[in-house]
């Protein structure tokens, strides 16, 4: 029994980290590595600036809102 | 600079929450740090205990554990886990109503706890003192938390689960299996309850969930807060995206199988103990991973450490983490743990833990989410916020460093023995020798705790000056926002 949990756990960590490693391409990895700057405009271009990535998911979370709900700024 | 009112901010995400469980981390930290402090006094001038049995250094030491563990820890990891969840999947929280239950169902729990174990009613098990109703409570909390967190990344604007929102949510799931599974009891009253387990098995589920609470709770929980408030604050990616993958799914492979080595030399089986030993050594390889991919993220902005202090709280915070993550597996080998183990080397290496990487790096994120919380552009003082990190930086090596001298000598004391194979030391000359390193601890203690006050005015004045600015939403609002 102890054997089986072991084998599965092993097999569950080694897929997981085939499927997160290979399953994305370069571009995809790099615009992960962007999303903490993806609702933030400003410094997503800071970013940019300084390190020539470009985040192509940026949006301003405001706006959205906007969009979403209305005049957000009835609330 | 531009800035951006909290009646905005809530439109698109739900923040109110994530300002409730700031405020929570920041109360909670000072009364679960001051709790420390006065144990502390305790053991340098025993006459604190007053003579009564309700302030015992046994009955405090566990409100001081299980505060800043999961009242300070834990409401600082359901602040940043439920930031960081709406930002990175690009969505509001699922449920306010679940998420105002998750807050106040946590403070419940705390509180319970709190008024629980001066009066004695404890499991008597290491961060696991609740007795059974609590057990539930949190149980159930636990798994509001879940559905929400969770519920939230189903919904998600996103292709990608940012990796932060994977060590949160491995956070999650294994908090909630071990601390159901360790805390299975027979009830025999409402205050009283049995384990399941008995003997050495008991033992050993104990400690699975205890190096658990170390592991999930206090290494990969903040490890989340890491991967995202490190690359924010210094604005650049995080170091390498592919090696954070292998360090997520090596952590949590490893960590679980750890806690055997808390119990070497005990009545659990020899090949237990060195399963605990080999895999806590294996650790060490993702840990430091971990620590050299948020280290090296600040490549090419080195320079940033020289005028912001957010950044050097998470920072040092790594430097912490990655010398307590080395100690550890060096104190779970046997040999060294057989001069280490029940001594105050113990204890110090908890603290360099608890106070250099869990409170630095809380208390880093705390300091960068303030004033997005309030629509600032920054905190009230930056000039306090470079105080309180020198404060806190002296404070835990003053700690550290006499737990150290401390533990060291009391292993050497205990273990020496005269050519007739009597001990050359009688426990009272050990303590004796301790007695130093337990003022210097208290004023390491104090000087890290009285940190919490300055961080505690600081974020007053930001709010105060938050509530103004909200007042003027409407001129506010046609400012370019600042995320």
């Amino acid at each position: 029994m102890h054997l089986l949990i072991i084998c599965i756990a092993s097999i569950i960590s080694v897929w997981g980290l085939y499927r997160s490693l290979y399953l994305n391409n370069d571009e995809e990895l790099i615009q992960a590595g962007l999303l903490p700057f993806a609702d933030d405009p400003d410094a997503a271009e800071r970013v940019e600036a300084k390190t020539g990535l470009h985040c192509d998911h940026v949006f301003n979370p405001v706006a959205e809102a906007e969009f979403e709900h209305g005049d957000v700024f009835d609330a | 600079m531009p800035i951006q009112s909290s009646t905005q901010i809530d439109q698109s995400y739900n923040y109110e929450v994530v300002r409730r469980f700031t405020l929570a981390t920041l109360f909670w930290g000072i009364i679960g740090m001051f709790m420390g402090v006065f144990i502390a006094a305790q053991l340098v001038w025993p006459e604190l205990s007053f003579g009564l049995e309700w302030t015992t250094f046994g009955r405090l030491r566990p409100i001081h554990t299980n505060v800043v563990i999961f009242a300070f820890g834990g409401s600082a990891l359901f602040a940043t886990s439920l930031y960081v969840v709406q930002r990175t999947s690009r969505i509001r929280l699922i449920s306010d109503g679940l998420a105002r239950f998750v807050f106040w169902g946590w403070q419940a729990c705390i509180l319970a706890m709190v008024i629980s174990y001066p009066l004695g009613i404890t499991t008597s098990k290491e961060y696991a003192e609740m007795e059974w109703p609590i057990a539930i409570l949190v149980a159930v909390v636990w798994v509001a938390y879940g559905y929400l967190f969770f519920g939230t990344i189903a919904r998600r604007k996103v292709k990608h689960i940012y990796v932060g929102n994977w060590f949160f949510g491995a956070f999650i799931i294994v908090t909630g299996m071990v601390h159901v599974v360790n805390h299975l009891s027979v009830p025999v009253s409402l205050f009283k309850s049995y384990s399941v387990y008995s003997g050495a098995t008991d033992a050993m589920i104990q400690w699975w969930y205890g190096h658990s609470v170390v592991g999930f709770i206090l290494t990969v929980g903040f490890l989340g807060i890491m991967y995202y408030f490190v690359p924010k604050q210094a604005e650049r990616p995080i170091y390498s995206y592919r090696l954070s993958i292998v360090h997520f799914w090596a952590i949590i492979t490893l960590y679980i199988w750890a806690g055997p080595h808390h119990l070497h030399y005990t009545a659990l089986p020899d090949w237990a103990q060195s399963i605990g030993m080999a895999m806590s050594l294996v650790l060490l390889a993702p840990s430091w991973g971990g620590m050299i991919n948020g280290m090296m993220t600040l490549s090419g902005a080195w320079h940033k450490l020289r005028e912001d202090p957010i950044l050097r709280f998470l920072v040092v915070a790594l430097a912490f983490y990655g010398m307590s993550t080395f100690e550890g597996p060096m104190m779970a080998i046997k040999t060294v743990n057989s001069l280490s183990h029940y001594t105050d080397w113990t204890i110090g290496h908890v603290h360099a833990g608890a106070l250099g990487w869990v409170a630095m790096i809380s208390i880093g994120a705390l300091y960068h989410m303030l004033p997005k919380l309030y629509g600032r552009s920054q905190m009230y003082s930056i000039r306090l916020i470079n105080v309180h990190f020198w404060m806190g930086t002296i404070g835990t090596v003053l700690y550290l460093a006499a737990m150290w001298v401390n533990g060291i000598t009391q292993g050497l004391m205990w273990r020496a023995v005269n050519a007739d194979g009597t001990l050359t030391y009688s426990f009272v000359e050990g303590l004796q020798a301790s007695h130093p390193g337990y003022l210097v601890r208290l004023i390491g203690g104090g000087i890290f705790a009285s940190g919490m006050l300055l961080m505690a005015f600081n974020a007053w004045m930001t709010i105060r000056a938050g509530h103004a600015v909200e007042n003027l939403r409407i001129d506010a609002a046609h400012e370019p926002a600042v995320a």
